[in-house]
């Protein structure tokens, strides 16, 4: 609906507007990902000071119940000059698994019509209001809620840089994502009273998931790096089955939480962080004491495969299902 | 309508939805399955309701490769670790449609949500409102069930029994009991509502007054049933008053119905009802023998009966006719225990009865175009006519032996003026047609006799619900087919002059690979089919015909039948051209049908339909044996006195076997025959009537009979000298 009205900007000869028109050439907005950083970790696994490898035995029956996973979608709606417009998509839901099925999550009463929902969704405008008003983008009937700014924090400079205004909008686009599942996660943890919750990424989108006793983050990409030397050769020779030593990410000091590494399948003859995955979860004892069995709950949940999805060596199944879920309902863009 | 959807139409680029045709996904434990009737409902953009049946469906997870799957198994089929996620499956059924309501403008079918159909539902895809309520033409096939629900299916009676169509054709593969068990359940489904459509004496049964008895009461033929119609009116009034059945069904005279139930208000039969009869031909062992028995019927059958609304009882009026064996006295049928004997006769037929059929039974080599005018010249002017025009004596010429005496006369002549000619024949044709002629009563021995004797069908009193067995599983090719082809003959020609005794006549024919051939030579049984099938439906003519191969069968045969039946089929069957349109999971599901499950076509539907039906409610051939023994090869003394004794219970076999002992088997015979024709109310005294007179013997004691004067020397053993 939202990219229709965008759309209907670009009508019209001596509209300011011009619809992007899709092409090879074209710059996708998720191009402009993390970038690689550094941060410090310390080991706390009881009894080390430098991190080890750990087999932590066969998989065993997932205690997870519930799987919380987002997406975004976005791409050049208009062009307002050499500014672009961007339309955004983000989705996020928490799917349960009931009799080994995975199904959206629903609380309350559901006969009575008070139930809740695990399913967010939103369509926004991004562009830099320093550049366009956003008065005529509301002229086409977009409401406030939908529009975001992508200029920087009052007195720093936003050049007419192409690169740079995208770059600024994936961004937002990223935190917005983000701030939806941020959103689900907290609801789960405050309303859910058994069962544990698994996360596709850090568990550091809000500080009450980060404090959450029962949910687990999934981490695939690996843009921090953490260990070097020694240590970075323990962990990139883990073993299918084996985790590392629990340790404490120096990135997060606001909620603290803890974190291990832990190879899901075998890396032999293949790239070093093939089915590597960093594990997160509250920085409690009692995750010290249930590393290994968090981690054969996330090995059993490597069946079924996640192919043809090309992360398939790191993507869990359930994590898979959730994104094949909002994607089935994402806009086409 | 079930209130919640089971599934929705989705329309694909690559799978589009048509105006015929429309594809729907379902979970996977759903009950929808080949076959089910579904219904779309839409409101937007315009009001829609689309009936559909389900012919194929596919099913997928969301694995690309079976490679995936083994490598995500470790390749072992049932891993030892655990597997916590099932991936998500999904059914995409494919239904054709059935109706669109508003049928104009017909356009391709939209995507909504999708309802299993339920009873109405069922009636209207079927199209079945039009003719399948009070006072319409409905004839229950059976229930078509899904998802515990049984709702019956009708067929039209006028597209069925004509005029609008006719004829019925099953076919399925031999020993499943499917095709002999549809139509006996089909009979008795037609019995029950044609000509009173909208009747279903289940609300009279609740109440505990049995159509049984309301139909074992004695009556002449059509009259009588039409009286049993009266009957069924004083019954419901009677059972209105007082009410059997704790739970009595309302017969609310307030109510409409609109759809034929077992609830339906019952209608009777009126005076101006057609009338039906039944002639089934038992061509394989006992299969049709004990149609008046009842059977066993599980639970699950007495159900289905009183869903359907047809009693779960034996035929009530059944004749069986047999031949003799060639013995002349043993009926050549397995129905020979005594206490099935009372409406079992014999079929015996003379020269007048089959010279019309002659071409049957003679090969073409054998009637060429002379012997053709020959036997056309004594059919015409000769048989049961005085004739005395070129021969020594006047000839009257009724049995094959008067036959034979007309042609020795005629060859005398021939002989005697050393002429080569007799009116216009030669004298070689006439002798190669006395032949031929002569020899009919040898080769259908049993059925043909050479005198007078005639014991036939009722032709002119066929009975309303009434079927008629002539029972031909025994006797030779040939004489099944002379017996085929006189009987349907008759029957057509009397349906034509309106003297048959019944409107309407289901002729029952099994074995259509045998009698109706799709190649082969053009024999008279298969022209006789294809009449039947072509103008029958005007006449009141109705084949119903089973085989196993439908694609071997005569095309204009299959394809005149209006209604199509069939049960589990082989695949090489399926796989010939006329199975074409079906599709590929329905094929399968015909290959694999249960006993009791049949799929229909039918004119009013517009996609072939999946039904069950319950079993017959007589005696199974094979039962039937077991429990009524025949009673094989009777001696001659023993089987006359049977014959007599089924037309009058009370006579000794004693009697008659004193009557008969030390006469000739073919005076016997004469004697019996001829009183099996007239049925007379004496029947022991027509008989010894019909028997020579009998000189009695003396014993003449030695030196002569004192005080007795003879006049010559008596031969004692001699009684006729």
């Amino acid at each position: 609906m939202l990219a229709t009205k965008l759309r209907s900007l670009a009508r019209g000869a001596d509209s300011p507007f011009r619809a992007a028109v899709a092409g090879p050439e074209s710059t996708p907005l998720e191009a402009h990902g993390d970038p690689i950083t550094e941060a410090d970790a310390e080991v706390i696994e009881p009894g080390l000071d430098r991190l080890g490898a750990h087999r932590v035995g066969a998989p065993s029956v997932s205690a997870f119940t519930a799987f919380l996973d987002g997406i975004q979608r976005s791409a050049v709606a208009l062009y307002h000059g050499p500014v672009p417009i961007v339309y955004a998509y983000a989705a996020a839901v928490v799917r349960t698994r009931v009799d080994r099925r995975m199904t959206t999550l629903e609380t309350g009463d559901v006969a009575g019509g008070l139930r809740t929902r695990y399913q967010e969704e939103r369509e926004g405008v991004f562009f830099p209001f320093r550049y366009v008003s956003p008065d005529a983008i509301r002229a086409a009937g977009v409401a406030d809620a939908a529009l975001h700014d992508t200029s920087p924090p009052d007195g720093e400079p936003l050049p007419l840089f192409p690169p740079a205004i995208y770059a600024r909008a994936a961004e937002a686009v990223n935190r917005w994502r983000e701030s939806l599942e941020g959103t689900l996660a907290d609801r789960w943890c405050r309303e859910s009273e058994d069962g544990w919750l698994l996360v596709d990424g850090s568990l550091t989108l809000t500080n009450e998931l980060a404090r959450c006793p029962r949910a687990v983050g999934v981490v695939k990409s690996h843009r921090t790096r953490f260990f070097d030397g020694d240590d970075a050769r323990t962990l990139l020779a883990l073993e299918p089955g084996e985790r590392s030593s629990v340790f404490r990410p120096g990135t997060r000091s606001f909620t603290p939480v803890y974190s291990w590494y832990l190879r899901l399948r075998s890396a032999a003859g293949r790239d070093a962080f093939f089915g590597l995955v960093r594990v997160e979860a509250a920085a409690t004892d009692e995750t010290l004491e249930r590393a290994d069995e968090i981690s054969r709950w996330l090995l059993a949940e490597t069946a079924p495969l996640s192919l043809p999805d090309t992360r398939w060596d790191r993507l869990l199944y359930p994590i898979r299902d959730c994104e094949e879920y909002l994607r089935t309902r994402a806009p086409r863009l | 309508m079930s209130i919640e959807p089971i599934g929705r139409v989705v329309g694909t680029e690559r799978k589009p939805n048509t105006p015929h045709e429309f594809h729907f996904w379902t979970a996977p434990d759903s009950p929808i399955g080949i076959g089910a009737l579904v219904k779309l409902r839409v409101d937007r953009p315009r009001p829609v309701t689309v009936y559909g049946i389900v012919v194929d469906g596919a099913a997928w997870t969301d694995v690309e490769s079976a490679l995936h799957d083994y490598i995500g198994m470790e390749g072992r089929p049932a891993p030892d670790f655990p597997i916590p996620t099932e991936r998500p499956e999904i059914r995409v059924y494919t239904a054709a449609v059935l109706r669109h309501e508003p049928e104009e403008p017909l356009q391709p079918v939209p995507g909504g949500p999708v309802y299993l159909a339920d009873d109405e539902d069922v009636r209207v895809a079927l199209r079945m409102d039009a003719y399948a309520k009070p006072g319409g033409t409905g004839i229950p096939i059976g229930l078509y069930t899904a998802a515990g629900l049984q709702a019956p299916v009708y067929l039209d009676a006028d597209f069925l029994l004509g005029p609008e169509a006719a004829h019925l054709n099953i076919t399925g593969v031999s020993g499943l009991a499917t095709k002999t068990s549809a139509v006996l359940f089909l009979l008795a489904s037609i019995f029950e509502y044609f000509g009173r459509t909208g009747a279903s004496v289940e609300g009279l049964r609740a109440r505990g007054s049995g159509l049984g008895e309301l139909r074992a009461a004695p009556g002449p033929a059509a009259p009588g049933h039409r009286a049993q119609g009266s009957g069924l009116r004083e019954l419901r009034a009677a059972s209105d008053a007082q009410p059997l059945s704790p739970e009595p069904q309302a017969l609310s005279p307030d109510a409409e119905p609109q759809a034929l139930s077992p609830d339906a208000e019952p209608q009777a039969l009126s005076p101006d009802s057609p009338t039906v009869a039944a002639l089934c031909f038992n061509v394989k062992g006992p299969d049709l023998l004990f149609l008046d028995q009842p059977a066993e019927l599980s639970e699950e059958d007495r159900a289905q009966y009183a869903r359907l609304g047809v009693p779960a009882e034996p035929f009530r009026k059944v004749r069986y006719y047999a031949p003799y064996k060639p013995d002349g006295f043993n009926l050549n049928t397995l129905r020979t225990n005594e206490a099935l004997t009372h409406n079992v006769e014999p079929l015996v037929w003379g020269l007048e009865q089959i010279l019309d059929f002659a071409e049957v039974l003679l090969t073409r080599e054998d009637v060429d175009a002379k012997a053709d005018a020959l036997i056309e010249f004594i059919r015409d002017r000769v048989v049961g006519r005085e004739w005395s025009d070129g021969t020594t004596r006047t000839h009257r010429v009724r049995t094959f032996q008067e036959l034979e005496d007309w042609f020795e006369d005629v060859l005398d002549v021939c002989e005697q003026n050393n002429w080569q000619a007799w009116k216009t024949h030669h004298v070689a044709t006439i002798r190669k047609v006395r032949n031929r002629l002569l020899n009919l009563s040898t080769r259908a021995k049993g059925l043909v006799s050479n005198d007078a004797t005639v014991n036939d069908l009722p032709w002119g009193a066929f009975e309303d619900r009434t079927v008629y067995v002539i029972d031909v599983a025994n006797v030779e090719p040939e004489a099944q087919d002379l017996i085929f082809a006189r009987v349907v003959n008759e029957a057509r020609e009397r349906l034509e002059r309106g003297a048959l005794g019944v409107d309407h006549l289901i002729v029952f024919v099994d074995e259509l690979n045998k009698y109706a051939p799709g190649d082969g030579p053009d024999t008279y049984v298969r022209k006789m089919l294809l009449d039947i099938s072509e103008r029958g439906r005007y006449l009141g003519l109705v084949l119903f015909s089973a085989q196993q191969f439908r694609s071997q069968v005569h095309k204009r045969v299959v394809g005149n039948a209006g209604t199509a039946v069939y049960g589990r089929m082989d695949m090489d069957e399926l796989a010939t051209p006329g199975y074409a349109t079906l599709s590929p999971a329905t094929k399968s599901k015909l290959a694999t049908l249960p006993k009791g499950e049949l799929m229909i076509r039918h004119p009013h539907f517009t996609q072939p339909i999946f039904v069950r039906f319950p079993r017959p409610a007589v005696l199974a051939g094979r039962e039937g044996v077991k429990r009524f023994e025949p009673a094989y090869e009777l001696p001659f003394e023993d089987a006359v006195a049977r014959h007599l004794k089924r037309l009058d219970r009370s006579i000794s076999a004693n009697a008659v076997k004193d009557l008969i002992a030390g006469r000739e088997e073919a005076e016997v015979l004469e004697a019996l025959h001829r009183t099996q024709q007239h049925r007379p109310e004496n029947v022991l005294a027509f008989f010894r009537g019909c028997l020579r007179k009998k000189v009695e013997r003396e014993t003449v004691p030695a030196g002569g009979a004192p005080g007795e004067r003879r006049g010559a020397v008596e031969l004692p053993d001699d009684p006729y000298a």
